[in-house]
């Protein structure tokens, strides 16, 4: 089996993969607990891997972990968690089983995310990734009781969110969600629409989210298409052994707009929902059903919505060597459309030149309803220390029914993927990752026609230590792409990267190359709405580009760390929907040669005033420029930064309350593509927390946007005026 | 501590010296083309396409002459009583126009030959002076001719064949 493995990986392409090795290592079995350095109490939920091999596991809920087949040489083992500094723990080489191994971890509140996984597939040290990667932890998300998890990563720094279209660094500007050039993974698993390629953010509940990692800058060397301008991880969330019980309760309204002239309703909008969520582990398996609803009046005219989830979780934990899950999803979604606000004469204009609250009257009632189902496994199998052997097989379905006044449109997609890869430490410090990916995605629909999109991929990546203090990974994938079976098309996406530590300096630098394959909608888009026509384009070519960073990280103070990047992207044959000749068409054609630069630097405190505050302080500043028509890119802004601090203070008995605020800016984009001559303002928002947590009782009350500042991100679209919530969430 | 105090207050700054949007006051002068408000009466058809405001240069007399517009406005909305108009999406070139309109369009394909089903008059621009025949509007050479306003009565919507001169001799 193991001789056939290795054969495998050779044809896979790797280079110096040896022959079987005549002897089998002798194996031994290591067992202990991870323990926090302040109390000795077990630290449930902790990251624990053998450095150097394919072992890794998750400690439980007393803090245990078990290897039953370790290698007998000298060992490390690495753990890691949240809210602590990592650990590594060394072990003699010996035949004898070991199963009393502790592992202290000193608690580090600074410690965002220790590990991450996006960065090259595989479990890493944050600091040790090759690129930059920004991580929201559960803490994030229950702190800013977030409705969805657009909103989780919107304070990310870097990233903007466009009425629900992400851009990260600069790399998507506005398309109304058609032809993300960011890619979501769930669990690793990619979920971008099959047709739009766009991201549904509803998709999971966000209270069953552990973390979301952000991978900034193109992908493509390990994602393929879509991973253009970056990824993002959604992670669900571990389940602990005994029954847990979790429930959380929404409930807000909207503030009146600050001005009388824009009145629209008498009775403030409200919205209000419920999670729910019951996990245990029953033997071998871990299982956690979750479901939920959300009823939103909305904060504009006809922009009611409702919506209802579920999720299934399942997790197979017989042993260290096998770890498979299968996690199920379902999203319904049902509502009323909002293109543009209201301008002279369009609505009961009350004698202004707009109305930000209001819709076109003739659109009134014009609805969508949109449903999503996923299903995906995974699996990842330890042949032996050195080896391990991954796959996955996933689908995505999403459907949607417009039915306006005047017209009702419907698409239905699916998206099938399938991936088997391997993982091979021939030594300490070296990794080889190698696999073949597959992707058929099809669409039927009145707008984009029936057709469908087959993807083929075969990947490989060398990361290996260089020296003491420096890690290189080389890498490259080959997609092969066709649209209706015909016409396949290869591309190339390679990556070089490196990262060292030169004390206390830990330097980062990478260079790589991307692409995004245009979506089945921006090609075969055909409709016609106010006289405009939107008229296919089977012949659009790939997007594509080169892409570099530069980047440190630093403690700047015993309690100060600082991190700074420099990147910059080339981009070639970017998608735009253009003008024909006829004035009256619009076609989605490779027009634009682009080039963004630009400079990240984020900043983080903890144990400020006697230890109560932490504060945290991002800055991004964008050069992105269209070099076909010499003029900026539409949408982008040119900087945009984010202030945060929270001050923490235990109340003893009484449970502990944290007071928080995010001071936000986004400068007004130089250019936009619509509505050019509207008057623009930059984007500045002030949204206040407070959390009172005790036994499993937490409540956070929120007021987002509370100096009622009325802006917009994409011209004609109002963003939320000030938003009063509270969430209650118990946890038994 | 001092770095975030100090990049606090420019934040803070930032934040209070931009009221961000504000209301503004519609326009009152005409600039292009010819503006008005059409006020409606009468309960609006289920079988209604769109409600727009449609200028003729002259009257037609014929069936192909019935799509020759020279220009004509968005689709106006049916919510409230009445709206507010400016036409058109091409401006209007200066000139005299001999008949503006509200014009509804029933749902259907529109064709020469199906105009006139499809095609129904539910008010015109009158002459103040004389309010029982049509308004000849005249847009200046620069700038543009305001208070053109129409009545839109939808009880009471009439072919557009039926204002041809010939349908309307005697």
């Amino acid at each position: 089996m193991r001789l056939a493995l290795l054969a495998a990986l050779a044809a896979l392409g790797v280079a110096g993969v040896p022959a079987a090795r005549a002897q089998q290592p002798t194996l031994r079995r290591i067992a202990g607990t991870v323990v926090s350095a302040t109390d000795s109490s077990p630290v449930a939920g902790a990251s624990i891997a053998i450095i150097g091999t394919t072992l890794r596991m998750t400690t439980d809920a007393a803090g245990r972990f078990e290897f039953p087949r370790a290698p007998v040489d000298g060992l490390d083992l690495l753990a890691a968690r949240i809210g602590y500094e990592p650990e590594i723990a060394s072990l003699p080489a010996g035949a004898d089983d070991d199963s009393s191994v502790v592992v202290v971890l000193p608690p580090n509140p600074i410690q965002v995310a220790p590990v991450v996984v996006t960065a090259s597939r595989e479990a890493q040290l944050t600091e040790e990734a090759p690129v930059s990667v920004s991580v929201a932890t559960a803490e994030d998300l229950e702190r800013r009781a977030t409705i969805g998890i657009d909103e989780a990563i919107a304070r990310v720094p870097g990233v903007e969110i466009q009425d629900g279209q992400i851009g990260i660094r600069g790399s998507s500007g506005y398309a109304k969600g058609l032809g993300s050039r960011v890619l979501l993974l769930v669990d690793g698993v990619p979920v971008n629409e099959a047709d739009r390629d766009g991201i549904d953010w509803d998709l999971l509940p966000v209270t069953e989210v552990e973390r979301v990692e952000v991978v900034k800058g193109t992908a493509s060397a390990m994602y393929g298409s879509s991973a253009l301008g970056g990824v993002v991880n959604v992670i669900t969330r571990d389940i602990p052994d005994p029954l847990e019980l979790r429930i959380r309760l929404l409930g807000g309204g909207y503030a009146d707009p600050p001005y009388a002239a824009w009145r629209w309703r008498t009775t403030p909008a409200l919205f209000g929902g419920v999670d729910l969520s019951l996990s245990r582990r029953l033997g071998p398996v871990k299982l956690l059903l979750s479901g939920g609803g959300l009823s939103n009046e909305g904060y504009r005219q006809n922009n009611d919505d409702r919506r209802a989830h579920a999720l299934a979780k399942l997790v197979l934990v017989s042993s260290p060597q096998l770890q498979a899950e299968l996690v199920a999803a379902a999203a319904d979604e049902s509502y009323g459309q909002v293109l543009l606000w209201c301008v002279q004469g369009q609505c009961d204009d009350g004698g202004q030149a707009y109305q930000p609250f209001r819709v076109d009257s003739t659109t009134l009632g014009d609805r969508t309803r949109s449903t999503k189902y996923m299903v995906q496994a995974t699996a990842r199998r330890a042949l032996a220390p050195d080896l391990a052997l991954r796959g996955r097989l996933s689908w995505y379905r999403t459907s949607f029914e417009d039915a306006y006044r005047t017209t009702s449109d419907q698409a239905t997609s699916d998206r099938l993927g399938g991936e088997l890869g391997a993982e091979w430490h021939p030594r300490e410090g070296r990794v080889v990752d190698v696999g073949t990916e597959g992707t058929y995605a099809t669409v039927t629909s009145d707008l984009f026609g029936d057709h469908s999109q087959t993807e083929l991929a075969w990947y490989a990546e060398d990361e290996t230590d260089v020296g003491a203090s420096g890690r290189v990974t080389l890498g490259a994938r080959v997609d092969a792409i066709a649209v209706d079976a015909v016409a396949w098309n290869a591309i190339a996406s390679p990556r070089l990267a490196a990262s060292w530590t030169w004390w206390p300096v830990r330097l980062r630098a990478s260079v790589g190359r991307g692409f995004r394959a245009p979506s089945l909608a921006e090609r075969f888009t055909s409709t016609a709405a106010q006289g405009i026509e939107v008229i296919p384009n089977p012949n659009l070519e790939n997007e594509s580009s080169w892409s570099g960073e530069v980047g440190a990280a630093a403690p700047a103070t015993r309690n100060l760390v600082v991190d700074a990047a420099l990147f910059w992207s080339e981009y070639q044959n970017l998608i735009e929907p253009e003008l024909v000749t006829s004035g009256t068409e619009i076609q989605f054609t490779n027009v634009t040669r682009a080039r963004v630069r630009g400079l990240d630097l984020t900043a983080r405190a903890t144990d400020l005033v006697h230890g109560h505050v932490t504060a945290s302080l991002a800055w991004t500043w964008l050069d992105a420029r269209d070099l076909t028509a010499d003029q900026p890119l539409a949408f982008r802004p040119r900087d945009l930064a984010t202030l945060s601090a929270d001050w923490l203070t235990d109340l003893g008995g009484a449970g502990a309350v944290t007071l928080g605020f995010d001071a936000h800016v986004a400068s007004s984009p130089a250019r936009v593509e619509i509505f050019e001559g509207d008057r623009r303002v930059a984007a500045r928002t002030l949204d206040l927390r407070a959390t009172w947590r005790r036994r499993g009782v937490t409540v956070v009350a929120k007021v987002e946007n509370a100096l009622n500042y009325i802006y917009t991100l994409v011209p004609r679209t109002l963003e939320p005026p000030r938003t009063y919530s509270v969430a209650l969430t118990l946890d038994q | 501590m001092r770095l975030f105090a100090a990049a606090a207050v420019p934040l803070f700054l930032a934040l209070g010296c931009d009221g961000g949007l504000h209301p503004e006051l519609s326009p009152t002068a005409c600039t292009a083309g010819i503006c008005g408000v059409v006020r409606f009466r009468g309960a609006v058809p289920d079988s209604t396409d769109y409600v727009r405001v449609v200028v003729y240069q002259a009257v037609p007399d014929s069936l192909d002459q019935i799509t020759s517009f020279a220009g004509f406005s968005d689709p106006l909305p049916l919510g409230p009583d009445s709206a507010r108009y400016t036409c058109c999406i091409t401006p209007l070139a200066p000139g005299a126009y001999a008949w503006v309109l509200v014009v509804w369009k029933k749902l259907g394909a529109l064709d020469v030959n199906s105009a006139p089903a499809l095609l129904m008059a539910a008010g015109s621009f009158l002459d103040p002076a004389d309010t029982t025949r049509l308004g000849t509007v005249t847009v200046p050479p620069a700038g543009g001719a305001g208070g053109i306003d129409i009545v839109a009565d939808f009880g009471q919507l009439q072919s557009i064949s039926a204002f041809f001169p010939a349908a309307r001799a005697p």
